[in-house]
Order: C-alpha cells, then structure tokens, then sequence
C-alpha cells in the first residue's frame, strides 16, 4: 500500500505530489464532464427524447461546448453585490469539494489517495465548509431569490449533515478505523459488503447524502419553478461553472464515498480494482438520475421534518443496533 | 312606464328622449337598451314587421315582471326602472342608487338566491354607460341580467364587492376599460393597463392618438 | 447592534418578493408581489396586463367571423373551446340550427381539446412541483392530439376551426378511426398517469389539504369549472346548462371532496376519463356524411340586443357578452373570462401560507394568462 505519510519531504516528492493533484483534478473533471453528458442522455432516455447528440459523435462533446461556452461568457458581477464575497465564493465552495477526493480510494494501489487516518471525519468537516460558499454566494449576490436559496442550501445541509454523519458511524464502528482503506480492507476480509449489514445505514446514507447533494426530490435551493435558481441566480460565466462543477464533484465525490463505505470500493472478483470501483461509482450516480426523472421536490418544512423526525432516529437505532451486534460478537 | 322616467337619473339633455325610444321598441322580441342605443348612435336599418314574439323572452318578460313585484315588495317602488329581456333571460333595469341594495336582496331572498355572479361587464352608449350583472342562481337555477346606468361624464355606480367579492376584479377592469368609477371599492386601481394610462379604451370617444 | 432585543426575540423585518412577470412557474406574464415575513406569506398582489392586447375593444372593429381567431389567442390551450363558446353564442343569438355532423364534430374536437388542456396542466403542475418527467410524457400525448387537429384544420395551436352555424372544415377521411385509436391508446396511459402520479408520496405531501376553500367562497368569487367542482359542488354547465348536443351522451362529474389542490389535480385526471368517454360515444354516434356548415348568411348580422351564454370551458366558465345593434360588427362584446375570475381568489388562498406553496397553489389554481389578460 502506498502512504504518502510515510516518504520523506522531499522535493521529488512534493513534485509528485503536486503530479497527483493535477491527475486527480483532471481525472475529476473528465469524470464531471461526462457524468453531464450522461446524466442528459439518461433523463433524455426516461423522459423520452433524444437528448444531446448534435456536438461530435453522439453528442459527447457537448459538455465541452457547454464549458467552453461558459469561459468565455462575459463575467457579470451585480452592482449591488458584495464584490469581494460574491467573488470568493465560489472558491469557498469548489476547493473542498475538490480536497476530499484526496481520501477517496479509487483503485487497489490508490496512489493518488491520502492514507488518512481520519478519512470519514476529513470528508466530513470539509464538505461542510462549501455551505458556507453557497451561503456566501447567496447573501453576497444581493437577491431575494439567491438569499432564500442560500439559506435554505443552509438549513438543508446542515439538517442532512446529522443524520448523514451518523449513518457513516456504523459503518466506521465495523471496520473499527475511520480510515477508508481500512473499510474497503474490512469488507474484503469480511467478505461481505457493508451494505448488507449495514441496510437500515445505507438506506439513511442514500436519502441523506441525495439531500446533501441538493438532488431531487431535495432540490430546493434551487428548485427552478420556486427560486428561478437558488444560490447561484446571479452568477454567469465562469463562476457560474465553479458553482456546477462544485455540485458535480460532490457527486462523484459522494458516489466514491458511498461505493466505498458501503459496496466495498474497489474491492471485487475478477475485475481490476478501478473498474469495480468506477462501476459502483456509476451506479450510484445512475440511481440519482433516476431520482432526478421520477420524483417531485419536498417542501421546506417537510424537509426539515424528515431529517430530524425520520432520518436522524433511524440513524441512531442503526448506532445502537451496530453497536450491540458488534459487542455480543 | 311614466313613472319610470321621473325616476331616472336627473335627464341631461339628449338623454330625455331615450325612454320614448324604448317604449317604441317595446314589441320586439329584443332587449331594449341595446335597441336604443342602436337608435340612439345612428338610425338602425329600417325593420321588416316584428316576427312573432318568441315563446322565451314572453317568459324571460313575465319573470322580470315578477322579480320586479318581489323587489317592489321588499325594497322600495322605485328601485326598478324598467323590466324587459336580455335574449331569453328576464332584465331589470335597477336605479343606481339601489344598485347593492337590489342585488343583495336577490341574494339573500329565499325566493331566489342568485348568488352566483356569472358576468359583469360594462358598455358605452352614447348618453349613459350602464353596467350588466348576469346573476345565476346555483341551487334555484334562476338566472336572470340586471344593470344600471351611470351619467357618462361622472360614471360613478356603487360597487358590489360586499355582496359579490368576486366582482372586485371584473368592476377594477370596468374602471380601468371604461371609467367607471365604484365607490365603496376595496382597491380601485387599472388593472390591464398602466398606472399612468391616459384614457378609457372602450370608450367609443377613445382615440388612441389624443390620448 | 443586536439582533436581538430585549425580549430576546430574533427582530424580523417583512421583505418584498417580486415573482414574475419573468418567472418560470407563473405560466406566462403573471406578477404576484408577495410580502413574506421568514418564510410565511403575509400579502399577495397578483398584477396582470402584460398580455393585454385588447380583443374586446379589436372585437368592435371586426366582423363577426373575423373574431373568432382572435378568441384562439385567448386561452390558448382550449383555443377550440374558445371559438364555440363565441359561436355559440352567436348562434343563440341568432337562432341558427347547426347540422347534425357539425354538432358532433365540434363535440369531439371540444373534447379532445379538454383533455390536451388538461394534460397539459397535469404536466405543468408536476413541473411546478419539481418533477419534470410528466411533462414531457404529456408534451408526447398531447402532440398526438395537436396532429390530430392539425389534420382537420391545419393549425397546431391556434385553430379558428368553428364558425357561426358549424364548422370550417369537415373531418378528412380516416380521421375519425384516428381518433378512436387515440382514444383507446389515452385510455391505456391513463392508468400509468394516475399510478405514477396520483400515488406518489411527496406529490400528495405537497397537495393534500393545501390551498383548501369551500364551495360558498367558490361561489361567492364566481369560481368555475374544476375550481368549483373541487369543493364538492357539481357545477358543470355540460349538465347544469345543456348546450350543443351534450344531453345525449352519458358522462358524470367528478367532484372533489376536500377543495384542495390535490383534488384539483385529481379531478383533472378524472375529467380526461369523461371527456374520452363523451368522444367514444360521439365517435359511435356520428352521422357519416352530410353539411357541417348550416344555412348562414354570407353577412352575419346579429340582431340588435345584448346576448350572454356560457359553455364549460377548460378551465371554468367561459362566456361571450354580445351587444348588438343588428350590424355585422359587435357593437360591445365582452369576454367572461374563467381565468381571470378564478384568480382573484389567489391572494385569500395564500395568505398565512408558506412562501413554499405559493407555487403548488397558484399551479392548481389553473390560470392561462393569455385569457386572464384577454
């Protein structure tokens, strides 16, 4: 297993580090890109229609167009905005939904991961920092819509963080490591994914995690018919791309999480690790697709109910439960 | 029929003649406001003997009548101007200043409950602007058309939003279309057109040029 | 300075929302300046006029056929319903027969355009509700229905197909077995509507007893049509007030129970299933040859006098008041518009709501802007 923890601070090996960065972040993007393209070509396919497939062959470069598009739009910052917050913000937001990826496992020889020992709590305590970019993004564009967006993005994460944090615990008390090498390990040498015994957590994971993603049916930050768009109303341009490539980095960032914490990551027969790890991955993002073409969007007030009446005592049986398995074996 | 003139709003000039005009059409199977203002505006195509009076608007005539007995009754013998037919379907022509009074009569009636306001609407004629109320009784079935008159250079008639809320909307669009003032309105403001429109547009003297 | 003060109670301030008249969810130009204290709506000002183009005072220059497309541009998600309801009128007006063959392919295509309308709100109000699937699977059942129209008139949206005394156009052949096919094709998608949509659990969260009024404020604002009927009161002109050839066909009215939005919603549906019904049994019944346009004159002339009626439209009542003087244009003709009286309950029904329904409640209410700004 590679650590980087482990090598000295070397040159060489700051350079390598900086080499991983740059190959994750590229690998991310292009896992972005297209997990656009295919999210419209799934909902083409449920909604029926065609979906993109004009931009080269089967339309695969139309993400890149839309990209493209959105760099060289003009950069519009509102006159009334808070000019400094509204520019900051979504860096606020995209950096940690980038960082957390550093503790992801992508393959059996993760070189490119931080063996932390800490990894459940990093992804954790940095995904809540974008809150506050998409806070920021809300009250710095001064807009009704975007503050209500902000605020609401706000409430909703924070609500869904509880239950969210608390369906990992389970997961973390199997293992006995926060450590998501150690997890996917476990699940191998358990020879069982956590996702069986651990269904009352997963089932939790998913509903919260779909809510932290801001995904339908939890959509209301920026629920289009309501807000126009939420949070990110006032921003155009490459900002405006910061604010998408943020939430779809979540999801894959979330797609790893959950196929690591749950489907045993890239543990798996025959196939090389990557590939189960890549196919996880896309199977939780199709199944957000899929959310996303079937369900109407709660209310706010629902919502909120729904965490903490639902979600978070559901968690907590599935604390308790775990714990008292765990101790009688 | 006379004593209907004296209580007709203080005659203005041209408008002195209008009742007469009316009893002349008196035969017709046709309402008669309409009528008179066709006579009134310019001399209607000249009319081939009256076809024999339709079996419908005798009736629509002969429950006027009736409505008119019922509002004698209870309110007052000079509320009702005049009765007739709108089409088939009995007309009262209401003094203004009975106009609410009438109207929540009818709806409180046991003998009618119209409670259903089915149409309002407003029209110019040259020396008046009157106002229609189609008023539809959902349990009884009655329905019947009552209206006023406003003078057209102060067009004020009482508002029915208290008997009726759901004309708030139609009487904002007849002040709005036609300058019809309702006093006792909750909220009389345009309603299609701007704040700072100059103008009626329905009114027949309306020229989008001079305006 | 504090946010809080002395009673340690978090110091709130009202804010102005400004909804429209560019906003995804107000289905056109409508404008509602809603007043929210947190998340409570304390005031609602609907503003309309930006879709004002007049018809009633174009109405006055024109001859009477000359207005019927106009009234396609009105609501025109029921631009059929639309051009009877002035024909009809007319035609009261000046006693017309309409042939039998025209009667009944006004009926069909009426009907049909009932339940395109309907669709149509289905998927918009599930798109207000943030579910984007039905309104697409709609858009497909509803192009088949707008082929079919384009067929008999040529037209998709704005069809000018009735006229004074029948219709423009008879049905080319092999039309009518279309129908039929489209008719027992709905009928099967009905079902996958009605599960899909009428069992979901966050669709009946966000509509189940919200936007809730009785029938004696329905009333009492001249509510029509599903507006009406979802407070329990069969108020449909189709029974109350028989025109066309309504009376020989067997259908019911569905009614809500609770006034709700959800009953709305439902009763939409449920309405779809009487209109195919009223279309199957005019299919079965229709004479298969013969005029579908009366014995009109070249000039229609409405005789001198003042005319009302109204049909069942899509969304309500709709009416034409007709004041003539016995020439060939109207010399006032005023439009009972279902929308736009509908709407005028919308500010009691928001207020003391959370700013969250103010989408599911406008939606139900079922406005087209075109209609309400006439």
């Amino acid at each position: 297993m590679w650590d980087w923890r482990s090598q000295p601070l070397t040159v060489p090996s700051v350079i390598a580090m900086l080499i991983g960065a740059v190959v994750i972040l590229l690998l991310a993007l292009g896992v972005v890109t297209y997990t656009i393209y295919v999210q419209r070509r799934i909902l083409g396919w449920m909604q029926l229609r065609i979906g993109p497939n004009r931009v080269g062959p089967l339309g695969l470069f139309q993400t890149i167009a839309d990209v493209l598009k959105l760099l060289i739009k003009e950069d519009v910052v509102p006159a009334k905005a808070d000019r400094a917050l509204f520019m900051l913000a979504p860096i606020i937001a995209f950096v940690p939904s980038f960082t957390v990826m550093a503790v992801i496992p992508f393959s059996a020889h993760n070189v490119f991961t931080a063996n932390l020992g800490i990894g459940v709590l990093f992804y954790l305590a940095l995904s809540a920092i974008t809150i506050h970019g998409v806070m920021l993004a809300g009250w710095a564009s001064n807009n009704k819509y975007a503050l209500i967006g902000g605020m609401r993005s706000a409430a909703q994460m924070l609500s869904y963080e509880i239950p969210l944090g608390l369906s990992l615990v389970g997961v973390v008390l199997m293992a006995g490591s926060l450590n998501l090498n150690d997890i996917v390990l476990a699940q191998q040498h358990a020879g069982l994914w956590n996702v069986i015994p651990q269904i009352l957590g997963f089932i939790v994971f998913l509903i919260a995690s779909t809510a932290e993603l801001n995904r339908t049916p939890f959509d209301l930050p920026e629920a289009e018919s309501e807000l126009v768009a939420g949070y990110h109303v006032e921003y155009t341009g490459f900002r405006f791309a910061f604010f998408m490539l943020t939430e779809y980095m979540y999801l894959f960032a979330m797609a790893g999480l959950c196929a690591t914490l749950f489907l045993g990551g890239w543990s798996g027969p025959l196939l090389p690790g990557w590939l189960w790890f890549a196919i996880k991955v896309f199977l939780y993002i199709f199944f957000q697709f899929w959310l996303q073409a079937t369900l109407p969007r709660f209310r706010v007030d629902q919502l909120m109910t729904f965490s903490w009446k639902v979600l978070l005592p559901l968690a907590l049986v599935n604390l308790v439960l775990t714990g008292v398995v765990k101790a009688i074996w | 029929m006379s004593e209907d003139r004296e209580h007709r709003t203080p005659p203005k000039g041209p408008e002195g003649k209008e009742p007469s005009v009316t009893a002349a059409e008196r035969p017709k199977p046709v309402s008669k406001p309409a009528a008179a203002s066709g006579a009134a505006v310019k001399p209607a195509p000249p009319k081939k003997a009256p076809p024999p009076p339709d079996p419908r608007v005798e009736a629509a005539k002969a429950k006027a009548e009736e409505i008119r007995k019922f509002i004698d009754q209870q309110l007052s013998t000079e509320a009702v101007v005049e009765t007739g037919a709108a089409h088939i379907h009995p007309m009262l022509l209401i003094r203004k200043e009975d106009w609410v009074a009438v109207v929540e009569l009818l709806k409180r009636s046991d003998a009618y409950q119209l409670n259903y306001l089915e149409c309002m609407a407003g029209t110019d004629y040259p020396n008046y602007i009157e106002v229609v109320v189609y008023l539809q009784s959902t349990e009884l079935g009655h329905f019947i058309c009552l209206k006023t008159r406003t003078d057209r250079e102060q067009a004020e008639i009482p508002s029915l939003c208290a008997v009726h809320p759901g004309a708030n909307w139609e009487e904002r669009e007849i002040y709005d279309l036609l300058g019809v003032t309702f006093t006792g309105h909750p909220d009389l403001r345009r309603i299609m057109l701007d704040d700072d429109f100059k103008g009626h547009p329905l009114r027949k003297d309306y020229s989008a040029w001079e305006a | 300075m504090s946010l809080i003060d002395e009673k340690d109670q978090v110091r709130t301030e009202e804010m102005l929302l400004n909804l429209g008249p560019q906003h995804p969810s107000t289905h056109g130009v409508l404008r509602l300046l809603v007043k929210i204290n947190g998340e409570t709506i304390t005031d609602v000002e609907p503003v309309i006029g930006y879709l004002h183009r007049g018809t009633e005072k174009l109405a006055e220059d024109l001859q009477y056929t000359q207005i019927i497309p106009y009234t396609d541009r009105l609501d025109y998600l029921a631009a059929m319903l639309n051009n009877y309801a002035l024909c009809h009128t007319i035609e009261q007006a000046m006693d017309l027969e309409v042939p039998e063959r025209a009667e009944y392919l006004r009926v069909i295509v009426m009907e049909m355009q009932r339940v395109a309308s309907h669709l149509m709100f289905i998927g918009a109000y599930l798109l207000d509700l943030g579910a984007m699937s039905p309104f697409l699977y709609v858009f497909a059942d509803r192009e088949q229905i707008v082929q079919l129209f384009n067929e008999i008139c040529g037209a998709r949206l704005t069809y000018n197909y009735m006229r004074v005394g029948g219709v423009k156009w008879d049905a080319p052949p092999g039309w009518l077995e279309k129908v039929a096919d489209f008719v027992q094709y709905l009928k099967q998608k009905f079902h996958m509507y009605d599960e899909l949509i009428t069992g979901n659990e966050i669709f009946l969260a966000r509509t189940r007893g919200i936007g809730r009024f009785d029938t004696e404020t329905a009333l009492a604002y001249g509510l029509s049509g599903i507006n009406l009927r979802s407070t329990g009161y069969p108020w449909d002109l189709r029974r109350k007030k028989p025109y066309s050839i309504y009376d020989r066909f067997d259908f019911d009215i569905p009614v809500g129970q609770n006034g709700d939005c959800f009953d709305r919603y439902y009763l939409h549906l449920l309405e779809i299933k009487e209109s195919l019904r009223i279309v199957e049994q005019a299919l079965k019944s229709i004479p298969s040859s013969g005029p579908v346009l009366g014995k009109v004159p070249k000039m229609i002339r409405v005789p001198a006098g003042e005319y009302y009626s109204g049909i069942e439209g899509a969304r309500g009542e709709l009416g034409f008041y007709i004041v003539s003087e016995g020439k060939d244009k109207p010399y006032r003709l005023k439009i009972r518009k279902p929308s736009f009286i509908n709407l005028q309950l919308l500010p009691e029904l928001l207020r003391g709501q959370s700013i969250a329904n103010v989408i599911a409640i406008l939606g139900a209410v079922d406005i087209v802007l075109g209609e309400v700004d006439a």
